[in-house]
């Protein structure tokens, strides 16, 4: 009885020591603003905010072309194609496309068609199966490829990610629109803000 | 000997200084669409450096609004800094649920550089630009609570 009261009595004891251990860990960590200069500046990989930065550069060039009022249907549909990635790291593409997606989607300029398969199945599967109508043909295919070269100069690094897109007019198959955006980091280390 | 010592002080001085010479036609032949503007300084320090110079408006994709932002380093020296667009509707409204990303520049000394957005939807009839100075160069952590940030109001 006493041994069991004992370890209830420790219970209780360990429980509480941990939940004040909660409220001061000492530890540092906390929100910061996905889209400001608070993040941190790695020098080895693609941060947040390159992704969200290629992705506006991509987006005022697309728009400020003009070239998706070419579609006779308004809004143009788009299908997003390949995103190669020719970086040493496995990144997501879709950081940079469904920003892309999402800017053209609210311009009211072009729509993403989610029921083509290009490489797997269709990002909405479900959609694609059920669906009675055949997939709206997409007038847009939007491709590309991420790229980054290094150098380095004693213990100074440097890397470029090089982001390059096109835009192609599928019933001609020419690329209507292409650009490229080059994020260049330099330092030896990473560090916060920017 | 004194002559010696003050050109030794003004290489030194200007061992950091790099500035850009420009050339442009005398009699442009474009017609920009000036914005007048306003300012907010709360960020005199910055501004000193990176001053807004002009800024032009265009009509981009039949209907959304293109602002461009001429901003002029009077400095001799190289200079970074962030900067992000927001826009409003004619009530006044943000067009979309969060601002557009915080991005950086760079002005090499007595450059002028050029920074444009697209507005991200028809409903924009207004802009604002925030021009912040490089947490990097004003803090080391970038942990500052009080960011120096300055306004440009349509």
């Amino acid at each position: 009885m006493i041994m069991k009261n004992s370890t209830i009595t420790l219970s209780f004891l360990t429980a509480g020591l941990f939940a004040l251990g909660g409220c001061n860990t000492g530890g540092d960590a906390r929100y910061v603003d996905s889209q400001g200069p608070r993040t941190i500046v790695s020098v080895d990989e693609i941060n947040i905010q390159d992704w969200s930065s290629a992705a506006d550069q991509m987006i005022n060039s697309l728009l400020s072309s003009g070239i998706l009022n070419r579609s006779p249907e308004q809004p143009a549909i788009m299908a997003v194609s390949v995103i190669v990635n020719d970086t040493r790291r496995h990144v997501d593409t879709d950081l940079l496309t469904k920003q892309i997606r999402v800017a053209l989607n609210r311009s009211g300029k072009a729509i993403t068609t989610t029921t083509i398969d290009v490489l797997g199945p269709a990002e909405d599967p479900l959609a694609a199966k059920v669906s009675d109508k055949r997939p709206p043909k997409p007038y847009f295919s939007l491709s590309g490829k991420i790229i980054e070269v290094n150098a380095q100069a004693g213990d100074t690094k440097q890397v470029t990610y090089v982001f390059q897109l096109s835009m192609t007019e599928i019933p001609t198959g020419l690329a209507v629109w292409e650009d490229q955006v080059e994020i260049t980091k330099q330092g030896s280390r990473a560090a916060i803000g920017w | 000997m004194i002559r010696s010592i003050l050109s030794l002080l003004l290489l030194l001085t200007c061992a950091g200084c790099s500035t850009v010479n420009t050339v442009e036609p005398a009699d442009p032949v474009m017609q920009p669409d000036y914005v007048t503007v306003k300012q907010e300084i709360t960020d005199s320090g910055l501004d000193d450096i990176v001053s807004v110079q002009k800024v032009v408006r265009s009509t981009v994709s039949g209907d959304l609004l293109k602002i461009q932002v001429e901003l002029k380093n009077k400095t001799d020296s190289y200079h970074r800094f962030n900067y992000r667009f927001s826009w409003f509707d004619k009530d006044g409204m943000v067009v979309t649920q969060g601002a557009s990303p915080w991005r950086t520049s760079q002005v090499e000394g007595q450059e002028t550089v050029y920074i444009s957005a697209v507005s991200p939807s028809p409903n924009a009839q207004d802009f604002r630009l925030e021009l912040l100075d490089s947490l990097a160069s004003s803090s080391k952590k970038g942990t500052s609570t009080n960011p120096r940030a300055r306004t440009l109001n349509k």
